[in-house]
């Protein structure tokens, strides 16, 4: 409830009062979309809906609730807490950080500085994604990635939205809070766009466990050779590969003795292989475990958990 | 004996308001000064941390004194609640609370005020150059109330004993 209460507060007076008919389960809201002169739209339990004067949701779009750009203009100064110029490093990237860990991303006219994006300004758009963390979803995953020498570098490949960064939070927080056989480890995450820690000025508002670092709004492969210098991880977890840096940093950390964990957008391994940046550590079996996601059925179900040959290790998976 | 000592207190008490009145002057001076040194705190506040107005009031208002140390924790509270207000309005409650009211002048006050007017927009070069205005008006004020603190804090004590004497021989 305080939780909710608090999220609620980031909205300008108009919409908390609308607020207050949202559904109770908080938890299954995913995403609250905020366009001036729009419905609002609410993602809830994976699907679309649009939020009515009252707070409940419709399907029917004629009964939606319009914001005005007033009412975004207030709710954009209650999120930067009258200070968006303490954002510009995160809004050149596209989104801020609030208490609760949730992500608002912006959209707006872009200011140029060069070739650089200097600054969001005009915000016309919201995209407030929730911060909800499923403590216990790595459980099935936990064991196929742990060894008795450690754990695994392991690759959690994932479409959008499938659940990968919420799996990934649970594995750190069970890795550094120790699990069955495997004793706690240390473990050093860059949270390049704060979406796994969902850090509020510097406090991770996630739950990542006792033995846990966090580099906040950090590049992924400054951030690794940061980390390898100065806090010691016995594991470095890292969202969404995909740039040639991240790849000489990953050699870093394979020459250091530290684990990897790190999630990649793709629906198959044979689609990571194709990644020209990727290929080269697939085949070299650099990462042992990959644990594939899908929505088929719910947000974060798996598809398959492979070892370096591509072996499936749950019963009646084959590689794809 | 009685007619001596009511002399010796008219005398003392006229003595004392012309005191007070020069006091009251080089209050305003350390008052001016301390207002200096709050907005330097909050530009350093901003500049090397880019630390969000609430964040930055808070921890400058726990390292000034009063009633400046008020001024800033209230703004940074109602700031934290969200109530809907506009800064300038939050600005215009803070500078409102009787301790401020009755610490500053005027002229203080409105200085604090236009703050609320200006900071919160555009980029943090905004907010430094705002502050470095505030500043520059600070610095102007306190030099005109140190020079008047200057010029009259004497004039003031004599006025009062002046004033105390002739008091006396009206009675005698």
């Amino acid at each position: 409830m305080a939780e909710r209460d608090e999220f609620v507060r980031l909205f300008s007076s108009e919409i908390r009062s609308v607020f207050g008919g949202l559904p109770k389960d908080f938890e299954s809201i995913q995403e609250i979309r905020l366009r001036a002169g729009k419905p609002v739209l609410v993602i809830y339990k994976g699907r679309e809906f649009f939020m009515t004067r009252t707070g409940a949701l419709t399907e029917e779009e004629a009964r939606g609730y319009s914001i005005g750009r007033e009412e975004l203009l207030e709710t954009i100064q209650h999120i930067g807490s009258y200070s968006l110029y303490a954002y510009e490093e995160e809004l050149k990237q596209g989104f801020l950080t609030v208490k609760g860990g949730h992500r608002i991303g912006v959209a707006g006219r872009v200011v140029m500085e060069g070739n650089q994006i200097k600054s969001v300004k005009y915000i016309s758009f919201l995209n407030v994604r929730l911060a909800h963390e499923q403590k216990g979803c790595a459980d099935e995953v936990l064991p196929y990635v742990i060894r008795e020498d450690g754990v695994c570098h392991t690759l959690i490949i994932s479409p959008p939205r499938c659940g990968k960064t919420t799996l990934l939070r649970d594995l750190i927080r069970q890795i550094s809070n120790g699990s069955g056989p495997l004793p706690g480890q240390t473990v050093g995450v860059v949270d390049e766009r704060s979406e796994i820690a969902g850090s509020y000025r510097g406090v991770p508002q996630n739950d990542l466990g006792i033995r846990t670092d966090v580099l906040d709004c950090c590049p992924k492969a400054l951030g690794m050779m940061m980390l390898l210098r100065s806090m010691a991880p016995q594991v470095i977890a890292v969202d969404e590969l995909g740039d040639y840096e991240d790849i000489h940093a990953i050699e870093a950390v394979k020459n250091c003795g530290c684990r990897l964990l790190a999630t990649v957008h793709g629906s198959s391994v044979e689609d990571i292989k194709a990644k020209p940046l990727l290929q080269k550590l697939v085949t070299e079996k650099f990462f042992q475990r990959y644990v594939l996601l899908w929505n088929h059925d719910r947000v974060g179900q798996i598809k398959g958990i492979f070892d370096e040959r591509g072996t499936p290790l749950l019963p009646g998976e084959s590689l794809c | 004996m009685l007619r001596l000592a009511g002399f010796l207190l008219i005398f003392l008490g006229c003595a004392g308001m012309g005191a007070a009145a020069g006091e009251g002057l080089r209050l305003r001076v350390v008052r001016l000064e301390e207002l200096r040194h709050m907005l330097k705190l909050l530009s350093s506040e901003i500049r090397c941390a880019h630390s969000a107005l609430p964040e930055a009031f808070a921890r400058t208002g726990r390292r000034v004194k009063r009633p400046f140390s008020e001024f800033l924790l209230y703004a940074a509270g109602r700031m934290e609640q969200g109530d809907g207000e506009s800064l300038p309005e939050i600005f215009e409650e803070a500078v409102s609370q009787e301790t401020v009211k009755k610490a500053l002048c005027p002229e203080d006050r409105e200085l604090l005020r236009e703050l609320g007017d200006r900071l919160g927009v555009l980029d943090v070069e905004n907010q430094l150059g705002s502050l470095e205005l505030s500043l520059q008006k600070a610095w102007d004020q306190e030099k005109k109330a140190r020079e008047e603190y200057q010029n009259k804090s004497r004039v003031f004590r004599y006025l009062g004993a002046l004033g105390g004497l002739f008091l006396i021989v009206l009675f005698l």
